[in-house]
């Protein structure tokens, strides 16, 4: 169980690498959380599809309610990451859960250092 | 055996069968080659008695000349023997017939426009990177003539054509192994020199992707080969479906929508039908409870 469990951390810790890439196989995300975060991000894409139909038939006046109701159920049995509410915008960078800017995806922090050192294309201190 | 000693008329027979010699070989060399054969032993003959005759008469005009007798001879005989060869060689037809190569040929004319191509040939504009220039290194490559043309003309028979099974099948055969691909990216690798200059560099980033191509194509990447009919006439596809009823009034509706979705292409527009017609059929017995 153990044995399982260190295993699927492993695989899950390595980053998807296209096959004619050359860096290194085994990559880390900043920490547990933006892993799971990204978990959540691609199953809530593959489910994305059937999640849009069966809520078609469940928000709907016209199809009977016993219809609706049985679509529930099959949208409850879907796991519980597929569902796109789950996903947080976290900072790119450490994975910080507030407080980041979604057109940069970074935390304000992290975005207020590298506008300073002038990495930030585009992006000036405000006076007016 | 009589021998005229008067020189005068020795130098005028030499002459008289000089020019019938010269007129000999250029009927040869005019006329065909079928009447030159039999020609050819009769002139064997001649040329064997006119030898004898010839010999004594070198001599006659040696004697009566006052130069040197013996160098006189001698350089006489020489250019008779040169005659008989040169005869001999166009018997056999060894020597090149300029007429026959001239007679195909016509003479060029160089409008002003290759004119100026052939002379700004010759001044290169072309530097290496050391800075020296680059000489034109062969004039004659680079003359394009638009009125010759590649068909014109005799078969050489140099090659030999090969058929296109033989193409095909070498080509069927050697299907790119994994080992051909990584070669071929190796040598990539190794002769891809860095950007020189940022065209280059720009060049290269449009090979991979990250520059778009200019001017800018809206539909670069959409391979949407369907017409717009088949994007919004969506029925055809409802024939699965109940004539009447909610689920027919559901459908259309969500066909409807799906007319007005410029996103989707008409692939993914007939799975989400098809999806809910498997979806409806599985509640079938559920729906006929109701």
């Amino acid at each position: 169980m153990a044995a399982a469990a260190l295993g699927w951390a492993l695989r899950a810790a390595r980053q998807v690498l296209p096959a004619s890439c050359t860096r290194q196989v085994r990559g880390y995300y900043v920490d547990w959380r933006m892993l799971r975060d990204v978990k959540r991000r691609k199953l809530a894409y593959e489910y994305a599809d059937e999640r849009l139909r069966i809520n078609a038939i469940r928000k709907n006046t016209i199809l009977p309610k016993e219809l609706q109701e049985v679509a529930d159920k099959e949208i409850a049995a879907l796991p519980r990451d597929s569902c796109p509410v789950r996903i947080r915008n976290r900072c790119v960078l450490t994975s910080r859960p507030r407080g980041v800017k979604r057109r940069w995806r970074l935390s304000r922090i992290v975005f207020r250092h590298f506008a300073d050192h002038a990495q930030m294309s585009g992006v000036q201190r405000a006076m007016w | 055996m009589k021998v005229e000693v008067s020189s005068m008329k020795k130098f005028q027979q030499l002459r008289k069968r000089e020019t019938n010699r010269q007129t000999e070989t250029q009927r040869e060399g005019l006329g065909s080659r079928a009447s030159a054969l039999p020609r050819a032993a009769e002139d064997a003959q001649r040329s064997k008695s006119l030898k004898r005759e010839l010999i004594e008469a070198v001599s006659a005009v040696a004697s009566s000349l006052p130069l040197n007798k013996k160098q006189t001879e001698s350089d006489l005989l020489a250019q008779l023997r040169r005659h008989e060869e040169t005869t001999d060689k166009q018997k056999k037809g060894g020597t090149v017939n300029i007429r026959n190569v001239i007679s195909d040929m016509t003479i060029k004319k160089e409008s002003p426009a290759q004119r100026g191509v052939r002379v700004s040939n010759l001044i290169s504009l072309e530097f290496e990177e050391d800075g020296k220039r680059i000489k034109p290194e062969q004039l004659g490559t680079q003359s394009s003539d638009p009125r010759r043309s590649l068909k014109v003309g005799k078969r050489l028979n140099i090659f030999t054509k090969t058929s296109p099974d033989t193409e095909k099948a070498v080509t069927a055969a050697s299907s790119p192994t994994i080992w051909d691909l990584e070669f071929a990216k190796e040598i990539a690798a190794v002769t891809e020199q860095p950007p020189r200059n940022g065209f280059e560099e720009m060049i290269q980033w449009t090979k991979e992707g990250i520059l778009w191509e200019f001017p800018i194509d809206n539909e670069a990447g959409m391979e949407d080969d369907a017409e717009f009919h088949e994007h919004i006439f969506l029925e055809k596809h409802l024939e699965d479906f109940p004539k009447q009823g909610p689920i027919r009034h559901f459908m259309e509706l969500v066909i409807c929508g799906l007319s007005k979705n410029p996103y989707l292409t008409v692939k993914q527009k007939i799975e989400h039908i098809e999806w809910f017609r498997k979806y409806f059929e599985e509640k079938q017995e559920f729906l006929q409870g109701i």
